[in-house]
């Protein structure tokens, strides 16, 4: 994935917290374009490969997350794709827009102070699990 | 891979692209390539890492979430919907919505004078024609007849099947025969009519007499509006021989029809008490019956359908002609009698009757039981039934050409229509 970052609505953006909580699965896309765009076959093995196989979504729910976010405003589509090399005239390409960022922060903050919560009632170690 | 393995790739992927079908038309036409291809690669790994049932689960539950998916979106509103307007529409909001939609076409009527007088002559010619028909259909097969609970009258008919005859009247023994045999009959009621001369109260007329039995008006439920009922009294049998003024002469009892009541007698109270010469014979008048009262009969009956004058029959029933047979019979079945156990109480009836008289064995006598309400209109039921098929039709011909009309009117609107979208009119909003 490539390191490219889009602009996303700059003026009248709707405040972060108004998109929480995500869904599970749209916040592993966020996390997947975090580091950079990538088409929707390459989001789906990221999200695989990042849970080690135990979050394997099929393509279906996948892309209903994605056209949520791009309809958010959360995600875009560009118009070229970001590597000429991996150019596939067929293939759409995803980038996190600036609202989408946010909002993947406040969620990733909202889903800490859980962790925080669950270390606080002992539910969780320093290093992990209870 | 081999051709089987080909094969079922084809199949799943032809599936899977059906399948797809299910997700709203923005969402297909935007992600359902890749949608198919990523599907396609996902299927081929599956297939060379292992065999044929992971295959085939893998598909199963694909296909599930496709379908899953796809049914959610369809049914969640747009989020251009929900930025659109707001989430809760007052009741205030949607009708001035409804009143600006109203305006609105009929300032398009308005300029279109020619469509509009086309539409409403066809539309006033299909429903027009659709209530005409209805509304026959609904005073003859639809509203009970106007008698007192209406389900439990009948009508019972005689036939002679070696004789081929149907809807047969009964002489006066055999109506009593009927009514002391009969389990499922509460009561029965024999009706004749035929005219007869009116003398004294000016110019002698004739008129329309029918002859009842004086139980006829209590079994259809159905009071006289003035006066009293005929009672059995009335129904005594003169002395034979007997002339007015003799003793044991007995006079025949009349209840007037209404209208007859009117126009003769100009409605005059007094008429109660009254002697008129009816047929040579002095008749009393005892009452008068309510305004639109007939005893409804199927054409087959030959009764006058406007009776002038009802009288009580003066029958002795011990000495009436077995064979002179002239009494149409209602009967009210007993609550909760059903129409075959009518019939086949009155089978055990004529059968015993074909015991008792050589005449009803060897003429193949036999009874009928039949619902009133559906003798009376069965000869006018199809014809009806017919005209409103033929009617409906012609409204659904009317709908279809409006319908053309309107198509090729929009066809002319399309530059209106995609001024309307620009500006930010929905799609609800341009269908309305």
């Amino acid at each position: 994935m490539s390191g490219r970052e889009r602009v996303g609505r700059p003026t009248g953006e709707p405040e972060p917290e108004t998109f929480l909580p995500l869904t599970p699965i749209a916040f592993e896309v966020l996390l997947s374009v975090a580091g950079g765009s990538g088409h929707g076959y390459a989001i789906l093995r990221d999200i695989e490969d990042r849970s080690g196989g135990a979050m394997a979504p099929h393509a279906g729910t996948l892309y209903r997350a994605i056209f949520r976010l791009v309809e958010q405003g959360l995600l875009e589509e560009l118009d070229e794709a970001p590597d000429p090399e991996d150019d596939d005239a067929r293939r759409r390409y995803y980038a996190m827009t600036v609202l989408g960022r946010r909002v993947a922060v406040a969620e990733a903050a909202r889903l800490a102070e859980r962790v925080r919560t669950a270390r606080s009632r002992k539910l969780l170690g320093r290093t992990g699990a209870a | 891979m081999g051709t089987g393995r080909g094969t079922l790739l084809e199949a799943a992927v032809s599936v899977h692209r059906v399948l797809l079908w299910c997700y709203p038309s923005r969402i297909r036409v935007r992600y359902g390539e890749e949608l198919e291809r990523i599907f396609e690669k996902r299927t081929r790994q599956i297939m060379a890492e292992g065999g044929v049932p992971r295959v085939l689960a893998f598909c199963l539950a694909a296909w599930a979430d496709v379908v899953r998916n796809g049914l959610a979106e369809r049914i969640r509103p747009s989020a251009r919907v929900r930025v659109d307007k707001p989430t809760r529409i007052s009741v205030g909001e949607t009708m001035s919505d409804l009143l600006r939609e109203v305006r609105y076409a009929f300032r398009g009527l308005v300029r279109s004078p020619a469509f509009t007088v086309a539409a409403v002559l066809t539309m006033g010619l299909g429903i027009g024609a659709n209530t005409a028909i209805f509304s026959v259909v609904r005073a003859v097969l639809l509203q009970p007849l106007p008698y007192e609970d209406p389900d439990r009258l009948v009508l019972v008919w005689g036939e002679m099947t070696q004789r081929n005859v149907t809807y047969f009247p009964h002489s006066p023994p055999d109506l009593v025969d009927i009514r002391e045999m009969s389990t499922t009959l509460e009561a029965v009621a024999g009706v004749v009519t035929f005219p007869q001369p009116l003398a004294g109260d000016g110019e002698a007329v004739q008129v329309t007499v029918g002859t009842v039995t004086p139980n006829t008006f209590s079994v259809l439920g159905i009071a006289p509006l003035r006066g009293r009922d005929f009672n059995e009294e009335d129904g005594v049998p003169a002395q034979p021989d007997t002339q007015p003024g003799d003793a044991g002469f007995l006079n025949r009892i009349a209840i007037l029809d209404h209208d007859f009541w009117q126009n003769r007698f100009g409605g005059e109270p007094g008429v109660l008490g009254r002697i008129i010469d009816l047929g040579g014979s002095p008749t009393e008048v005892v009452g008068v019956m309510p305004p639109g009262f007939r005893v409804h009969m199927p054409a087959l009956a030959t009764l006058a359908s406007d009776v002038d004058v009802w009288v009580a029959a003066r029958i002795d029933y011990e000495t009436a002609n077995r064979n002179n047979v002239f009494l149409r019979m209602i009967g009210r079945t007993r609550p909760g009698v059903t129409l075959p156990q009518a019939q086949a109480d009155v089978d055990r009836i004529a059968a015993t009757l074909r015991e008792r008289f050589a005449v009803k064995e060897t003429s193949g006598y036999g009874l009928g039981v039949v619902r009133m309400h559906e003798d009376i209109v069965a000869g006018v039921r199809p014809i009806i039934l017919a005209l409103l098929g033929a009617v409906i039709f012609v409204l659904l011909i009317a709908c279809a050409n409006v319908a053309n009309l309107m198509l090729v009117r929009s066809s002319s609107r399309e530059r209106e229509l995609a001024v309307r979208a620009a500006v930010g009119g929905s799609r609800w909003r341009l269908v309305r």
